[in-house]
């Protein structure tokens, strides 16, 4: 049986049906899986075409920070399994680039999972993500409306 | 001391400074000072509160007291997903 909390950080290319394959192949009665697959996206915030996305990570709070993400979701919503994958260093424009699931008896708590994964790797997993585009490099930093859905899971 | 540095400021600086501090270098505050001295084009992000340092990988404040082998980290706003 799998870890309940998989949490990995790698430099090669990130495959979300096998990644969803091997979630769920360690599963055992659950009701539902909810995954996310986040997609790097062909143009920048200000519409120039982004040729590639570069990450770069501590080597050893980015995958701590991670795994802390991955494990207080699993805690919080009573979910049995979670599983987050994110790439590091050069992503190609369209390609995946963070994966999270979970599974749970009840949609609603995976779902929740998920969403509260995400919200958190946006703005508070340890990664610099600087986007390459035609006109010039920019580091990218989360946006009001990211800390604001991070916000929404403040007790 | 070893200063690692991410994202925007390593692109500025360096991934990795050897750095010998000043006498009367005693906290992270006096060890961002002198960087922006030494790297004027860095200095608003060197000076920056929303860069965090780390000693040994362990988040600290401005106060925090370094000594001569500490490894230092500054961390920019950080970003995934």
């Amino acid at each position: 049986m799998a870890d309940a909390v998989e949490a990995r950080i790698t430099d090669d290319a990130l495959d979300p049906r096998a990644e969803f394959d091997a979630f769920l192949a360690a599963l055992g009665g659950e009701g539902g899986v909810a995954t996310f697959t986040g997609l790097a996206r062909p143009s920048s915030i200000r519409g120039a075409a982004v040729e590639r996305l570069f990450l770069d990570h501590h080597p050893v709070l980015t995958e701590q920070s991670v795994r802390q993400i991955a494990a207080d979701a699993r805690q919080r919503f009573g979910v049995s399994a979670v599983r987050v994958v994110h790439r590091i260093g050069e992503v190609g424009s369209g390609d995946a680039i963070v994966f999270v699931a979970a599974a749970s008896a009840h949609r609603r708590a995976a779902f929740e999972a998920a969403d509260y994964m995400m919200d958190r790797l946006k703005t508070q997993a340890v990664f610099w993500k600087r986007e390459d585009t035609a006109i010039g490099s920019n580091w990218i930093e989360p946006t009001e409306a990211d800390h604001a859905d991070t916000q929404r899971w403040s007790d | 001391m070893k200063i690692f540095l991410f994202g925007k400021l390593g692109e500025l600086i360096g991934r990795e400074v050897n750095f010998e501090p000043e006498p009367g270098t005693a906290t992270i505050s006096d060890v961002r000072q002198a960087l922006a001295r030494a790297h004027p084009a860095a200095s608003d992000d060197l000076l920056s509160p929303r860069v965090r340092a780390c000693v040994n990988d362990a988040m600290v404040s401005d106060r925090h007291p370094v000594a001569a082998d500490d490894e230092i980290a500054l961390l920019p706003p950080v970003s995934g997903g």
